[in-house]
């Protein structure tokens, strides 16, 4: 017992009570000794880009969809049913021996396997089902390299659908101008020479015709060049640049992948100008092609466009710079280059690789989402294809990105799984799934957000644990998975763990998860452990671990916060419910509008004439009248502009003639105005 | 002008067979519609020509379009006149026939298309059918066939092929095939070559199938038949093309750059719609199958306001439809290419049949004083290269171009040297610069009634064209003098486009007893005609015109040299013969009436309207009468 | 504008247009005519859209509708009697890059020009078009149209029409691929530019119908209407048009309509009396024919030569066949 407190304390091992961790796994892991036999995310298959959607589907959806088309009910249908699951089991059992390729390759290796075995019936339902599988991709399993394939497959589809377009526009505005020129040429005195109009006719019908004659005669309307030399000029060396530019589907294309932050700064600083260049050739051309080319205004505006004068929009429009980082990079220096990529200007896209969730690199996620206007995403290996949209997210992104992915290294995951391995660090802590998208929102609530980590609510996630006591009782516990379990997993964390030999005391014992909880009362924190025979053992965890479980712990307590944050905030802002339909008739409207018979207020007094001029319909009535006392405004709609330039009897005859009768002739200025009697009396209709 | 050999014939029982070396024969193969015959015919076509001898072929259409089996008038088949030089038509009567059924080919027989003599090949199997009738009726046929001199030659096409395939129904055009390229003497390795081609889309297993066929066709020709024929060819040197008329306007239309056609589906001009259709899914483009014609021709005219000059392309009926329209275009000074496939009219007349009926029409049948400009092509080739033409003056002249072809070009088939791209010829990219301050849309040049457009997208050249009388400004104008000013520019245009035309060549000697005169689709077989008179010593002459609208210059000083001057058309005139007709009330053809008016000559005319390609055999006899009588 | 620079020059400096910057000449209607109103709504939607005149064009029939075009500084077609619409849609498939407007009447569009009507609704074409529907033939002096009410006594039908008038509102709406159907009166000038402000944003055949005053040969049609507000039908929706509180205070019958709902637009277009204001049938997601079409897609001349060398090879007979 001395010994168990004395390592907790020091991590120093004595006498005989405690041995190694090593062969040891973490008990929760007991059930999960062949992966091959599961249909779990992984293998994936990287297909083809399909109208510019990076698709990655896991082999097990593939194999289902396909099994959903052609599988019918019925023993037929059971047959191939079991006949395509086998071949799906052989794929993964040979893509975990190191085998690759695309899915296609291995369908086929697969079922010239089995193929002996299977007989006549087999050999039929697997060329049926390999007919029906439809579209083809790379095979990609939860190796060493899988988030720089993952990653990769998803840029590439990001980039290619950008340059697509790009290109598009580009040979567009080449042909344009090109059309520009040559039009020109035609309606030049060039353009009608006899040669020209030679070579245009049929070419049996080239002596049917005087073209000499046919030239003069035409010359006279030929209008001329309308192309200064100095526009033919600058559009001649706008087509040059379009057809010299290289970064879209050209012919010696840039390279816009790396794998060192300083290569693609380097990169993206030497392609300032070039990317200038491209800038200014499209705008020009797109000026040119609406004649609003005028170089007085833009000349000099051109000729100082340099790479840093671009606007983010324009820039945003070129390719991203991949960079993909192994473990190598975690040093401190590393470390401070990925933070200069991400601060940059330069569209980084950094996908950073680390094989070890207790060091520094574990943290970098968590460091880049303090900088504020990088896209940062944090996922294990495990959850990489739950997390493929953020993943293409973080590509379509606009500006840097870093893409934090824990691959566990061979050999130093105590010859478990890397996808368990990669699971548990997410079930454990201590590399959760999760997202910062600058582009979402102006506050945290909008940018962050957590993936979808398993009993979010939880500190822990909890299993039960099953086992037989020495009695071979059945003992069943609620155990939680956490840092310190994980360390189980890497034998780089062996020594601050020990078993404990069969028979000593427990008493002191107390789980790690509940340890923390609990104030300093001498116990020592344990965690439940099997070895390679399912024996169950417990293990303790010395101070420094236990630490680090503590910080883990808080260190997801406030993610989780930030994420609840985001719930309410949303939740805040719920939208409104849609208009309802149903007839509002006189009932609405009079709630707009004052019961019939009411003066509408924002009507002159009476005395001053004056027009309704929004329900005027331009008929030139009044203006016909008295242009001088009637005129439009802006929408050509009638006011009267100056009451003093008429005769009340004016009004009054406009008034009448008003096909909308909007105009009100108000009281008469002048009281000796013949006729008034009359005109009053015909006025009054217009009150 | 036959001669004998002697020659070894090949892989079947070897016989001794006399091999008959020709200049040229016709050769039809007919059948109910629906069992190969058009197929079999063309691909025999296709094998001549590759052989390199000159060919024209001919449909022959059923003017139902499912006629019921064995009727005298349901033959549907191919003409095919084989040559040891270039012909350019269709010949006049067969040599050689092969029939599916003895009804349809009593049809032709009837209809006076067999030379005295000629040889038929008759499927056998009616012979021995079940129904007595029918048996009865090829029996007595085939007797009265050989009594009337015919050579009669029955082949078991059915049972022949039935030892190949279950269906021997289908199939038994190739073992025509077979026959046939026994008999002219042509090689396996061709036919062979070109039946993959007729099969191409299909899959090799119906290419093999049909081979087969060929090959036993040719066996048992080579073991059955007695007789071989040999039509020298001669070497391809340039490399070549085979088209029908259709096929060249539509590749005509794509290699002018045009980029919209808007039609109406009409016979026969719909095919060449269906094919530029096909083009223009694979190249861009778009053939815009309107509601009716007069949409169409609105539409293509809407196109070619807005800068991209467009087509439209009818056949007779709609073409009257579009005449208002046509009419728009003249008076806006509208670029417009209208191409009307001609059919024997009036009304909906004779839908597959040729005619020349509308080329008064086309000059004349618009409203007012509408002048345009009117092409008729006169080959296949020339079916092509009208088109890039047609467009490049309508564009240039701010005008509307009718181009008249008509049914026997529409289906006929001819090789012509493959032509050779231009991107001249293309039509200019939509003009969108500045127009200059002060510059006015119809700013008519005074010499020539010529002035640039202005296209929407130009700034500065807003105006609103309009069918209304209009004056430079395109404003509405109802004087008399801004009418009389519209009136006089686009009537001057035709003028100075008739200043540039060269007067075509005389076929023939300068002077002589007799100038013929003609457009359009009959030129092969009149100058066929010409050169079998001045064979026998007769100093006739003809002269073919493309241009109709505005005519070139100098036709007046050819006429002059010959004391004789008549058209030849294929549209109808009164004849002299009748107790009715005279000098004042006879009805010339179109054209002898519009060189009558314009050289104040006594053209007379000959006109054929059988509704069958104009043969030269019979315009040369036409042309002997015309001899006989007094000079004018 | 690809190029955010680009925009920024381009909006650099010029003034915004004004509505007399797409006046010319000066319109030769009746005064009370209402394609005065019609000419000013539609300058206004110009200006407000800042259109380029040298990028729209007006197209039209014949007609006193149909004059419109030669009073707008933009592009104009003044066509042939009946064919406005081919002749936009001529226009439209060559150069997709153009506004293109189309002015007809009654007689034009409903009578001799019925066919192009009906299947420039299938077509769905980007194309706004203005029906001045006054319900009589104005240019040749009075004669029945298709829409005049029966018993209209005019020259060719001097004892009273004999026939119902023709609804255009349900025959379009009973047209496939009818995307876009409004009707509005020229005398509520509010009214006529929203709707006809809606039918220009919709991308496809926006038809509207709008009623239309003759002084001239038809006067006091519509008094009735003019004077009695309540037998105003006005149409409101988010997905139509709202109309403002101060035409509310006179126009107050009103219902909620949302024009997406094909069968509500069917019973409302079948009323003549109160006459329905507003958008009737909205259904954004016609495909427009031009772009199925694939109008202005890139055509390089090697494209042709290539196109063309493929063709002529189908037919080549290669000389060393010959033998």
């Amino acid at each position: 017992m001395e010994e168990q407190i004395f390592f907790h304390r020091t991590g120093a091992r004595t006498g005989t009570a405690l041995g190694p961790v090593a062969g040891l796994r973490p008990a929760l892991f007991a059930h999960f000794d062949d992966l091959a036999k599961l249909r779990y995310d992984y293998p994936l298959v990287l297909l083809a880009a399909d109208g510019g959607e990076p698709a990655i589907r896991p082999l097990s959806g593939i194999v289902d969809e396909l099994l959903h088309e052609i599988a019918a009910q019925g023993i037929a249908g059971e047959r191939l049913r079991r006949n395509v699951l086998r071949i799906e089991r052989t794929i993964r059992t040979r893509l975990a021996s190191g085998e690759r390729g695309t899915l296609g390759q291995l369908w086929s290796i697969a079922s010239d396997e089995l193929e002996p075995l299977g007989g006549e019936p087999f050999a039929q339902d697997a060329s049926q089902a390999r007919g029906a599988l439809r579209r083809d991709g790379v095979l990609l399993g939860c190796d060493a390299d899988v988030a720089s394939r993952f990653s990769t497959h998803v840029w590439r589809a990001v980039q290619e659908r950008k340059a697509g377009a790009m290109r598009r526009t580009i040979d567009t505005l080449a042909l344009r101008l090109a059309d520009l020129v040559r039009a020109d040429f035609l309606r030049s005195g060039a353009g009608r020479h006899a040669a020209t109009l030679r070579a245009g006719v049929g070419t049996r019908h080239q002596d049917d015709f005087d073209f000499a004659l046919m030239a003069t005669l035409l010359s006279a309307p030929s209008g001329g060049s309308a192309l200064s030399e100095s526009r033919r000029r600058r559009i001649e060396a706008t087509v040059g640049a379009l057809q010299a530019q290289r970064f879209f589907e050209a012919e010696v294309p840039f390279v816009f992948a790396f794998d060192r932050v300083e290569d693609a700064l380097a990169a993206y600083r030497d392609r300032l100008r070039p990317m200038a260049d491209l800038v200014r050739a499209i705008a020009v051309a797109e000026l040119e092609l609406r004649g609003a080319y005028d170089e007085a205004k833009h000349d000099e505006y051109f000729a100082q466009l340099d790479g840093r004068g671009l606007a983010p929009e324009d820039r945003a429009l070129f390719p991203d710079y991949l960079v993909r980082l192994g473990p190598g990079a975690t040093g401190a220096d590393g470390r401070a280059r990925i933070i200069e990529g991400l601060t940059t200007e330069a569209p980084l896209k950094i996908l950073f690789v680390t094989d070890d969730v207790f060091g520094r690199g574990a943290q970098l996620a968590t460091t880049a989402m303090g900088l504020g206007e990088a896209f940062v995403l944090q996922s294990s290996a495990a959850w990489l294809y739950r997390a493929a949209d953020r993943v293409r997210a973080a590509f379509e992104f606009r500006g840097p990105a870093l893409i934090s992915v824990f691959v566990p290294a061979r050999g130093t995951d105590a010859a478990l799984p890397s996808y368990l391995v990669a699971a548990a660090a997410t079930e454990s802590r201590a590399f959760p799934t999760f997202s910062y998208d600058p582009s979402a929102g102006a506050d945290w609530a909008h940018r962050f957000a957590l993936g979808d980590d398993p009993q979010p609510e939880r500190t822990w996630p909890e299993h039960d644990l099953a086992y037989a006591d020495p009695a071979m009782q059945r003992v069943g516990a609620r155990v939680a998975f956490t840092l310190a379990d994980l360390a189980l997993c890497d034998t780089r964390q062996s020594d601050d763990l020990a078993r404990i030999a069969n028979g000593s005391g427990t008493e002191h014992l107390r789980p790690v998860a509940a340890w923390l909880e609990a104030p300093p009362d001498g116990t020592v924190p344990f965690v439940y452990a099997v070895d390679a025979d399912a024996a169950l053992h417990r293990v303790i965890v010395d101070l420094p671990l236990a630490q680090r479980t503590r910080r883990c712990a808080e260190a997801w307590r406030r993610l989780r916060e930030l994420d609840e944050l985001k719930r309410e905030r949303i939740a805040a802002a719920a939208p409104a419910s849609a208009p309802s339909l149903v007839p509002v008739a006189v009932a609405a409207a009079s709630e707009a509008a004052p019961a019939a018979g009411e003066a509408t207020p924002d009507a002159p007094a009476s005395d001053e004439p004056y027009i309704e001029t929004p329900r005027c319909t331009t008929c030139n009535e009044c203006t016909g009248v008295n242009p001088r006392m009637f005129a439009y405004n802006e929408n050509k709609q009638a006011f009267i502009k100056d009451p003093s330039a008429g005769t009340f009897k004016d009004l009054v005859d406009a008034a009448e003639s008003c096909q909308v009768a909007i105009i009100h002739p108000g009281k008469p200025r002048d009281l000796n105005e013949p006729g008034l009697e009359d005109l009053l009396k015909r006025a009054e209709a217009f009150r | 002008m036959t001669m004998q050999v002697a020659r070894d014939a090949g892989p079947a029982p070897a016989m001794t067979k006399t091999v008959t070396r020709l200049d040229e024969h016709i050769v039809e193969i007919i059948s109910d519609s629906g069992e190969g015959a058009q197929r079999c015919g063309q691909a025999f076509a296709g094998i001549a020509a590759r052989s390199g001898n000159g060919i024209w072929t001919v449909e022959i259409i059923p003017a139902e379009i499912q006629p019921p089996a064995r009727s005298v008038a349901g033959a549907s088949g191919n003409r095919i006149r084989l040559a040891s030089k270039p012909v350019a038509n269709g010949g006049d009567d067969v040599d050689l026939v092969v029939a599916f059924n003895e009804q349809v080919l009593i049809g032709r027989v009837l209809a006076g298309e067999l030379r005295a003599g000629a040889t038929i090949l008759l499927e056998d199997m009616w012979r021995a059918h079940r129904d007595p009738s029918i048996a009865a009726s090829y029996a007595t046929t085939v007797d009265d066939l050989r009594a009337r001199g015919f050579r009669v030659l029955e082949i078991p096409m059915e049972t022949e092929c039935r030892k190949l395939v279950p269906d021997p129904r289908r199939g038994k055009n190739m073992f025509v095939l077979g026959v046939l390229c026994s008999i002219y003497s042509f090689g396996l390795d061709v036919a062979r070559e070109q039946v993959a081609l007729t099969f191409g889309k299909k899959d090799p297993k119906v290419i093999a199938t049909n081979v087969k066929l060929l090959e036993a066709g040719f066996e048992w020709a080579e073991a059955k038949c007695d007789f071989k024929y040999e039509i020298p060819t001669m070497a391809v040197a340039e490399s070549q093309v085979v088209m029908t008329g259709n096929a060249a306007l539509a590749l005509g239309v794509l290699a002018s750059g045009m980029e919209i056609c808007a039609m109406y589906p009409i016979t026969p001009a719909t095919s060449a719609s269906h094919y530029l259709s096909e083009i223009f899914e694979r190249v861009g483009g778009i053939v815009h199958q309107a509601e009716d014609e007069i949409a169409a021709c609105t539409f293509a005219i809407g196109a070619s306001y807005a800068g991209k000059c467009a087509v439209t392309i009818t056949s007779g009926p709609g073409f009257s439809l579009k005449q208002e329209a046509i009419g728009l275009a003249v008076m806006a000074e509208i670029p417009l290419v209208v191409v009307n496939v001609q059919r024997g009219g009036p009304s909906t007349g004779q839908p597959t049949k040729p005619e020349q009926g509308d080329l008064l029409a086309a000059l004349f049948g618009t409203h007012g004083d509408a002048p345009k400009v009117v092409i008729a092509t006169s080959g296949i080739e020339d079916c092509f290269y009208t088109m890039i033409t047609a467009r490049k003056i309508a564009e240039t002249f701010n005008t509307v171009v009718i181009v008249l072809s008509d049914a026997s070009l529409a289906t006929a088939q001819q090789p012509f040297p493959r032509p050779v791209f231009s991107e001249e010829w293309l039509a200019p990219p939509v003009d969108q610069s500045a127009v200059a301050p002060g510059a006015k849309p119809y700013d008519w040049d005074a010499t020539t009634g010529v002035f640039r457009r202005f296209i929407p997208g130009q700034p500065g050249g807003m105006h609103t064209v309009t069918g209304l009388a209009h004056d430079r400004d395109s404003h509405v104008a109802y004087d008399h003098e801004s009418n009389e000013e519209g009136l006089r520019f686009r009537s001057l245009k035709i003028a100075a486009l008739q200043r540039t035309l060269r007067c075509p060549a005389v076929h023939g000697e300068e002077t002589g007893d007799l100038l013929v005169l003609g457009w359009g689709s009959t030129k092969g077989a009149i100058e066929e005609a010409v050169d079998r008179l001045r064979a026998e010593g007769r100093r006739v002459s003809s002269l073919h015109l493309r241009f109709i609208q505005p005519m070139p210059s100098g036709i007046g000083e050819i006429i002059k040299g010959f004391s004789r001057v008549m058209t030849v058309e294929s549209n109808w005139s009164d004849p002299t013969d009748h107790p009715l007709i005279d000098a004042d009330n006879r009805r010339y053809s179109a054209l002898a009436m519009l060189l009558r008016s314009r050289y104040l000559v006594d053209v007379d005319c000959w006109t054929d309207v059988s509704g069958r390609p104009i043969k030269p055999a019979s315009v040369a006899e036409a042309l002997r009468r015309k001899l006989g009588e007094a000079p004018r | 504008m690809t190029m955010n620079v680009t925009q920024c020059l381009l909006q650099s400096g010029d003034a915004p247009r004004e509505i007399s910057d797409y006046q010319v000449g000066v319109p030769r209607w009746c005064n009370g005519c209402g394609d005065n109103a019609i000419l000013t709504a539609m300058q206004r939607l110009c200006r407000d859209n800042d259109l380029a005149p040298e990028r729209t064009v007006f197209v039209s029939g014949i007609g006193c509708s149909s004059r419109l075009p030669h009073y707008m500084n933009t592009y104009g077609f003044h066509g042939l009697h009946g064919r406005s619409l081919p002749i936009a849609e001529g226009v439209k498939m060559s150069r997709p890059d153009l506004k293109v407007f189309v002015s007809t009447g009654d007689g034009d569009c409903l009578s001799i020009g019925a066919a192009h009507w009906i299947h420039a609704l299938r077509y769905n074409m980007d194309l706004t078009v203005l029906l001045h529907d006054n319900r009589i033939y104005g240019l040749t002096k009075k004669q029945a149209s298709p829409t005049s009410p029966i018993g209209t006594k005019s020259n060719t039908t001097p004892k009273g029409s004999y026939l119902a008038a023709l609804n255009p509102l349900s025959v379009t709406l009973g047209v496939a691929n009818v995307s876009f159907v409004a009707q509005v009166v020229d005398w509520i000038p509010e009214l006529l530019y929203e709707v006809i402000a809606a039918g220009y944003r919709h991308k496809g055949l926006s038809f509207i119908r709008i009623i239309q005053r003759c002084p001239e040969f038809m006067p006091g049609l519509f008094d009735p209407w003019m004077q009695d507000p309540q037998r105003t039908l006005l149409l409101r929706h988010p997905n139509g048009v709202v109309p403002s509180a101060e035409l509310s205070r006179t126009y107050r019958n009103q219902v909620d309509h949302d024009p997406r709902d094909i069968d509500a637009a069917r019973r409302i277009a079948s009323s003549e009396d109160p006459i329905p204001v507003g958008v009737l049938y909205w259904d954004p997601d016609v495909p427009c024919y031009e772009d199925t079409r694939h109008a202005g897609a890139l055509r390089r001349p090697e494209d042709v030569r290539r196109g063309l060398e493929a063709e002529l090879d189908k037919f080549t007979i290669r000389p060393e066949a010959h033998g």
